[in-house]
Formats: C-alpha cells, structure tokens, sequence
C-alpha cells in the first residue's frame, strides 16, 4: 500500500491531518516534529529509584542466573578466574571452542588460555564463519549484565560476532562485576548515552537470561532447544568492595 | 495453512463425531493442565515481582498513550529504522502482507525459510502462499514445528502444541526422519535441535514476527525461549520481519516496562531467555548477520479500530496469552473450536474487529462474561465490556428496518441464532452454553437474573442442555473409533479443508 495513503488513514481515524507531503520524497516519511506529550516514561518511580550496592548486584545475578539453570562463580582476581576457565574447559573437554576476539581478549587477559585451548577468535574476517556453527563451546564477554534477572546483555560490535554466544551448545560468559546492573532500564540508560542511531547502536543487541528452554512436549521444561544448553558466568569481582 | 484443527472436523458422522471427541478428552485434560500451571506460575511471578497492579496500570498507560498516538510513534520508527538501512513496506491486508513477502522471497529466488513463531503471519497465511510457489517454509519453534509437522494450527499462542502427547511427537518426529527415538523429552527436543539446526544453517530467508518496535531506535525486538528467533534472523542473509502496525513502543525505557509484564503474563517467567534487539541489517564492518532487513506493516482491519471509543484499547494487546489461561470457556474447548487464528478471549474480540462480515460474528458469544480476562491482563484491556459491545452491535445489525428498539432478548438470541445455523461451530456454542449455564441451571431449568442469558430468561424458563452426552456415550464411542481407524487409517484424521 502507498506510504502516504498508510499515514493518512491512521491519522484520519485518530482525527487528525496528516502532513500532506510527509511521505512525498522517494526515501518515505522523515521523523515527526514534535513528540506528543506524555505523562511519564518507562517503569514506575518505585522500581528506577532502587539503588542497589555492589554486593547485593553480584549476589543477586548470582543467584537468579542460578535460578535459570545457569552457574556463577565469583573469583577476586583475573588470575583466579584464569584457572576457573582453565579447569571448565578442561572438564567441558570440548573439541572445538571460538570465542570473541579483539579487545576482549586483551582486556580479559586471556590470550594464554586461549591459546592452550586452541580457541578460534572471532577477528571480523569475511568468510570466517564456519567453524562457529560446529563448536560446541562459546567464550564470550558481555557489555552489561542485570541483578534483576541474571541476565547478560551483548553488543553485536567489532570482535563480539552475535553467533559465538548463539550457536555452541555450552556459552561461557566473563565478565567484571563492575558491569552489573540492578535493572533492565539502567542498561538502556547507559546506551542510549552513547547515542541510538545505526552508528552508535550495534545491529543487535542481545539479553541472554539463562540457557535456552521449552516447555512445548507435554508442558516438560527442557533445556538447549535452539540455543545453549549450559550457560556459566565467571565473574571477575574487579570491585572487590565488602 | 492446511487444517484448522478439531474445531472444523466432520461432525456430520459418527466416526468423525468421535474422532473429535476423543481427541479432545486428551484436548481438555491437557488444556487445563497447562492452563493452571501458567496461571499458577504467572500468580508466582507477580507476588514476586510485588505492586502488580501499578505495573499493569502503567502498561496499560504505555500502549494506550501509543496507539493514540500512533501516528506518531509508527512514523517515527519507519524513519529510524529506513535510516539504520531497513527496508519498509506497508500492507493494507492479509492479502498485500503475503505478496510483499511473496516478493522479496522471489526476487531472492529463495526456496527455503525458516520462520519463528509470529501469529501475525498466521494471520497473513504466509505459509500456504509460499507454498503455493515451491518456496519450502519451516517452523523452527519446538511447538509450531510439532504442529506444522501434524499439519495442524496452533491451539494455544503461546504454547502451540498444547494438544499434542508425546507419543504423537515421537510418531512425527518419526516420520520427519528420527530414528530410534523414545518418547523421553530429552530425545525429542535432541532430534528437533539437530533437524532444525540444518535449516538455520541452509535457510535463504528467515522470518520472524515483532514483539515491539521501538520508535526512538528503529529497533525490532523479538522476545523467545528456545533462541529460534536469533538465529533466524542471525543465520539467514536475507531476514524478513512481519509486524502489526500497533506493534510500537516509544522507548526503549517503555520495553523495560513490557519485559516485565510479559514474560510473567505469559508462562509466569520472571524474565524472558532470549530477548534480541535488531536494529538494521548488519553493518559495512560487520561479517555476520543479514545484508537485507525487510520490515512488512501490517493493517489488515487494525486501523478501523482507531477512534473507536469502545474498541481502540484492543491495540494495547501484547498477545501473552493469560486471558486464554483464565477463560473457563477456553479451558474447556481449547483453541481449534473458536475457528480462527486468534482462539480465547482476545480472539472472540480481535477476530470479528479484525475480519468484518458474518464469518466470525458469532465469536463474541462463546464468553461467559465472567471478567477473569480483563483481570488477567497485563495491560488492562477490557474484553468483556468489549464481547458485550459486540454482541450489541451484531443484534444491532439484525434488528428489521425502522425497528429502533433492540431489547435485550434479541441481544441473548442473536448469537444463539447464528452460531446454531453453523456446524462447525455447533460443539463450541453448546459447549458454552453448558459453561454458562453451570451455576444457573436448577431441576434441568436455566433461571438467570444475571449474565448473557438474562434478556432471554428475564421473561420465560429455558430448558436446560443435556449434561455432557458425550459421557454416556463414551465406551461405545471409543469401539467406534478403533474400528473406524481400522477402515480409514490417518485419513480420518485429516481435516476436510
Ligand atoms: S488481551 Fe491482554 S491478556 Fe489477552 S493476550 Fe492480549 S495482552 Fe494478553
């Protein structure tokens, strides 16, 4: 249907005009003008006031990433938690592992643990794709996570491919602590900070609660459906505070 | 589309009569299974959660504000999302949605899509028209796949195959080419990630729906469980996303607001496992992702309910399903019998509003009008207000020329009336009635000062429906069927249409 006809209608039947030449150029309608008044936005006054502390962050992302069927160490140093990825990946004895590349890597400190596990990085090469769909584990950082609800937040951006955390069957997560959040809406917050449009929001961005689920066979929950079976956090505590 | 399920079964004999009916004593059982464990679990998860009815007032402030200023909101997110390099088209009905799809597929010259679960593209029938053009299309949500797999509808929104036992599963599962497979979940779900998974990997095209669109951004936001959604729209070069119009939110502060409602309205989990935000296809530096983002708005009859003082709200709908959960009429006939893409409450309202004419009119009667709906929704959408505004307007439409008095007899009759004259809906209205009449029948008389019935009881005595034949009949029945299945094998089993 014509753009402008489309517009027309819906404004007609809210009982108002739309701009005749709103639609008119080859590339559609631009943005409105004006934003309409509202009241208030986003979540009630009671929830975006909650001020958690640092500990009560980590031990609630702890605890309901647990909740979900997931697991969550907390280690106080990088060190320590080098060794805590060494041994899962040991146990986990996979045959092939990726995991996200670039500054993560570096920031992270995990060039040696990658390299004694042979882990493919994923370096933002045309073509280099394939062997993410066939390995069975995926290390990956996240940009955010939320106390709330033991939910990790992953920014599709240069070295962090969407499909390391997606298409292996156990996801590794390493993240600092100081990246926790207490809600869903201080994440927003703080990326909308660095701006909304196509350059500065990634093409996707991901909330990866726990491992993926069904409850489609006679109402059993099954895990590891599509995505993840076992998702493991290993929280460096780089804040350290009581 | 190839069935529509039990609700459209040959009941003209018996052995189809008894098919049905047999299938649907697995049907009930398994519906109010579900159905109280959603409820209950959703009961958990807003205790937890805790100022329950302050969430749902602002809900229902969010998409009220949104539609009513829809205009706005829709215009702003085409223009963000054109900008972060989607393309955007509009369709007036079902029938512009499927041929913009039809288009972009073929232009693609793709001969394979994976799709996530979308009612609005059931709503839309994009399958059989895919079809229709040797495009094969595969539902990669465990449910949707289960029934698509039956060649079946959905029965439920949010759990599709509701009506489906294990052992069914394990027969299709069968036939798609698992071997050995038990009827264990785990050896199900194992057979389905595997099959599934080549069709992510081989897939030209991947279809999705749109929880929400987020004006500010552009953004399309898909919320699942499985992560079927991701790589449908991460594995595929071309993604393909249907939405209804009234789909936008303004902020991505006001889908933290959704994120808490929805999950817990619909299977009472506190969060959602996959919530994906795509915004444009993939970048110029990017390696993996879509080259091509289509976003498809649908109309399809939405727009109509626009300045509609009693009907608008029904946009704020955020499909979570509770008000199925809550509905003694849906407990106890299940999704296929209302007949139409959207089956409970929510669908005896949207679906005559959505599709204008005599189809679907006599819809709003299969309610109670008990209210359970309208408290279990997260947004606040007065549905039994909106099933009795319905049943005015149809007796409305039937009152003679010149005749201006609609008494209220003719409001109780009028959907008796229609839905009588229809067999494919002859099981669900009795069933209803029976529903209805439960607390109100005495000595095999219905006497009613309240509730639908009042207008016709007011002024005589109705007599009250036999209870439940069908459990006197049951034995007999079940040595029928055995003995019909003998003579027509699986045939019995497909629908007619
Ligand atoms: S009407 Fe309300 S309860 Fe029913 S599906 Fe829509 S949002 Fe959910």
């Amino acid at each position: 249907m014509n753009e402008q006809a489309f517009f027309q209608n819906i404004a007609r039947r809210l009982g108002r005009e739309f701009p005749a030449d709103a639609a008119a150029s080859p590339a559609g309608v631009g943005l409105p003008a004006e934003e309409p008044e509202r009241a208030f936005v986003g979540a009630p006054d009671f929830w975006t006031a909650r001020q958690w502390g640092h500990r009560e962050r980590l031990e609630n992302f702890t605890l309901e990433l647990g909740r979900l069927g997931g697991s969550a160490r907390v280690y106080a140093t990088l060190a320590a938690l080098h060794g805590g990825l060494e041994t899962l990946l040991q146990e986990l004895s996979a045959p092939l592992v990726c995991g996200w590349g670039g500054e993560f890597i570096a920031d992270m400190q995990l060039q040696n643990v990658f390299d004694s596990f042979a882990v493919v990085p994923w370096d933002d090469e045309p073509d280099m794709a394939e062997p993410f769909t066939r390995a069975d584990v995926g290390v990956t950082g996240c940009d955010f996570a939320i106390a709330d609800t033991g939910t990790v937040v992953l920014l599709n951006e240069s070295g962090q491919g969407r499909l390391v955390s997606l298409l292996p069957t156990v996801h590794i997560v390493v993240l600092r602590a100081s990246r926790i959040r207490t809600s869903m809406g201080e994440v927003w917050r703080e990326i909308a900070l660095r701006g909304l449009d196509p350059v500065h929001l990634p093409s996707t961005v991901i909330f990866i609660s726990g491992p993926s689920r069904s409850s489609d066979i006679e109402n059993d929950l099954t895990i590891g459906v599509h995505g993840p079976a076992a998702v493991h956090a290993l929280i460096w505590d780089d804040v350290g505070l009581p | 589309m190839t069935g529509v399920g039990a609700g459209a079964k040959d009941t003209t004999t018996i052995s189809g009569r008894s098919h049905a009916a047999l299938a649907d004593d697995f049907l009930r059982a398994a519906v109010r299974f579900t159905t109280d464990r959603l409820k209950d679990r959703k009961r958990g998860a807003t205790e937890e959660l805790g100022r329950w009815e302050e969430w749902r007032e602002r809900g229902r402030a969010i998409r009220s504000h949104t539609v009513a200023n829809l205009d706005h909101y829709l215009r702003q997110f085409v223009a963000n999302a054109r900008a972060a390099g989607a393309a955007v088209h509009f369709a007036a009905d079902a029938q512009e949605a499927s041929a913009a799809v039809l288009g972009i597929v073929q232009e693609k010259q793709a001969t394979l899509v994976a799709k996530s679960k979308s009612m609005v593209s059931e709503e839309i029938h994009i399958n059989s028209r895919l079809e229709e053009h040797g495009v094969r299309v595969v539902e990669t949500d465990l449910g949707e796949y289960i029934i698509q797999l039956a060649h079946e509808t959905p029965s439920h929104i949010i759990i599709p195959a509701i009506h489906k036992t294990r052992e069914q599963i394990k027969d299709l599962f069968t036939h798609d080419g698992g071997q050995d497979l038990g009827t264990d979940t785990k050896a199900l779900v194992a057979f389905a990630r595997s099959k599934l998974r080549e069709t992510f990997l081989a897939a030209d095209i991947g279809m999705t729906g749109c929880n929400f669109g987020i004006a500010e951004s552009g953004s399309v936001v898909l919320f699942t469980n499985e992560g079927n959604a991701d790589m449908v729209s991460a594995l595929p070069k071309t993604h393909i996303v249907v939405m209804g119009m009234e789909r936008v939110l303004p902020t991505f502060a006001d889908l933290e607001v959704m994120a808490n409602l929805l999950p817990r309205s619909a299977t009472g989990q506190k969060v959602i496992t996959y919530m994906s935000v795509i915004t444009g296809p993939r970048r110029a530096r990017e390696v993996s992702g879509p080259t091509e983002l289509h976003i498809v708005i649908l109309d399809n009859g939405r727009s109509s309910q626009l300045g509609d003082a009693e009907f608008q709200d029904v946009l704020n709908c955020i499909r979570c399903g509770a008000c199925l959960n809550v509905c003694p009429v849906y407990r106890h006939v299940g999704g296929h019998a209302y007949g139409s893409v959207y089956p409970g409450p929510i669908g005896a309202v949207l679906t005559p509003l959505l599709l204008q004419g005599e189809e679907f009119a006599d819809l709003p009667n299969a309610s109670s009008l008990c209210g359970a709906c309208y408290e279990a929704c997260p947004v606040k959408i007065p549905l039994h207000d909106m099933l009795v505004a319905l049943r005015r307007r149809a007796a409305q439409r039937k009152a003679k020329p010149g005749g201006v008095r609609v008494d209220r007899e003719r409001v109780a009759w009028s959907g008796y009336a229609t839905l009588f004259a229809k067999p494919g809906r002859y099981r669900l209205v009795t069933r209803v009635a029976r529903i209805v009449q439960a607390p109100l029948a005495r000595d095999g008389y219905i006497e009613s000062t309240f509730g639908p019935l009042v207008g016709w009881t007011g002024s005589r005595h109705a007599p009250a429906l036999a209870p439940e034949p069908f459990r006197d009949r049951f034995s007999r029945m079940k040595q029928d069927v055995k003995v019909a299945r003998q003579n027509d094998g699986k045939a019995a089993e497909s629908d007619p249409r």
